[in-house]
């Protein structure tokens, strides 16, 4: 089976997004890397997202994404809840490694999801409406830039960065 | 949807969000420093939109890193007016839309050069949204510190993610484009 070279154009998009060498600075993944638990969980002020709080944001669309290639029933993420998780709920460093660890998986389950996809099927809708796979995909590494950027802020105001 | 389309589809997403959030901040605020002395959003702006019309003038027979781009000048306070800030900005957009807008799927293989690297036009497309967004993420950021509780969302608020899913409505970028637009006031 030929395989389709949008699907490594598209591999080559949430990778460098998310942990592979990018151009653009630090991606979600980098920005994460060397924050404690106590950065993560420190709060500009009450009410606004912590560091911790992005992580899971991120890794719950990356599993919504997923969701919607593969068709799967909602209801399937590791955590109860949706969208903006309160974290921490322990603020101690196996439950920040527990979430890093979620969002690697979401990551890799996403990858191999992508992976999967049949040659030429790219440009079908996916389970999301008015939105095709490709554009899913394309979409999944814009957001992941968009929190690194977010975080990297964060991480400067703490000072922990 | 195409290859093109697709990206496309994201720049106006990430410009949609940065317009929405610029237009919540009062003139003064545009050059304040960020959070823990990051750049302003005053910078944040001239340095995507100083980006993007270097990038995309000339896209696919120049270098993009052009000779007159001034980077550095980017990360300096330029106390600009909103009208000359914005002017900036949207003609940053407009030089990208523009050249993405004239390319076909068959064009994506061609190279282009940035700094003297080469790379493939889709290469380039996808670094360049990458950028866009991580700093128009930095912009929203910016500018929901300085609303603080008069902060209008931008996206599913706390609490809403089931209302959203209920919804019929697309829910693509050009969607959810479309609806950071309605939600913008212009300012006097």
């Amino acid at each position: 089976m030929t395989r389709d070279p949008g699907l490594d154009q598209l591999l080559f998009l949430i990778d460098t997004a998310y942990d592979h060498a990018s151009w653009h600075g630090p991606n979600l993944r980098g920005a994460l890397r060397g924050v404690t638990p106590a950065v993560a969980s420190w709060r500009p002020r009450p009410g606004r997202h912590n560091i911790w709080e992005l992580l899971v944001h991120a890794a719950y669309w990356k599993y919504v994404a997923w969701r919607r290639l593969t068709g799967a029933k909602r209801g399937s993420f590791a955590l109860a809840g949706s969208n903006w998780l309160s974290r921490p709920v322990a603020a101690t460093a196996r439950a920040w490694a527990e979430d890093l660890a979620l969002l690697d998986r979401a990551h890799t389950t996403l990858r191999e999801a992508v992976s999967a996809l049949a040659p030429g099927t790219l440009d079908r809708p996916s389970a999301q409406k008015g939105v095709s796979r490709r554009a899913l995909v394309t979409g999944v590494a814009a957001h992941d830039l968009y929190h690194a950027g977010q975080i990297q802020l964060l991480k400067r105001l703490k000072g922990g960065g | 949807m195409s290859v093109i389309a697709s990206i496309e589809a994201e720049y106006r997403r990430y410009k949609a969000l940065a317009d929405a959030a610029i237009s919540q901040v009062g003139d003064e605020e545009l050059p304040e420093l960020g959070p823990g002395g990051s750049n302003s959003i005053e910078i944040l702006v001239r340095h995507l939109s100083g980006n993007l019309r270097s990038r995309f003038t000339d896209f696919r027979t120049s270098d993009g890193e052009k000779p007159w781009r001034n980077r550095d000048d980017e990360f300096e306070t330029a106390s600009l007016s909103r009208q000359q800030l914005l002017d900036g900005w949207d003609e940053g957009w407009r030089v990208l839309f523009e050249a993405v807008g004239g390319l076909t799927e068959a064009d994506l293989s061609a190279t282009v050069t940035v700094r003297n690297q080469p790379m493939r036009i889709d290469e380039a497309l996808h670094r360049s949204l990458a950028h866009a967004a991580y700093h128009v993420g930095q912009i929203v950021y910016v500018a929901k510190a300085m609303r603080s509780e008069a902060w209008k969302c931008l996206s599913i608020p706390r609490g809403g993610s089931q209302a959203h899913n209920q919804a019929a409505r697309p829910e693509n970028a050009a969607a959810h484009a479309a609806a950071l637009a309605s939600r913008i006031t212009p300012r006097s």
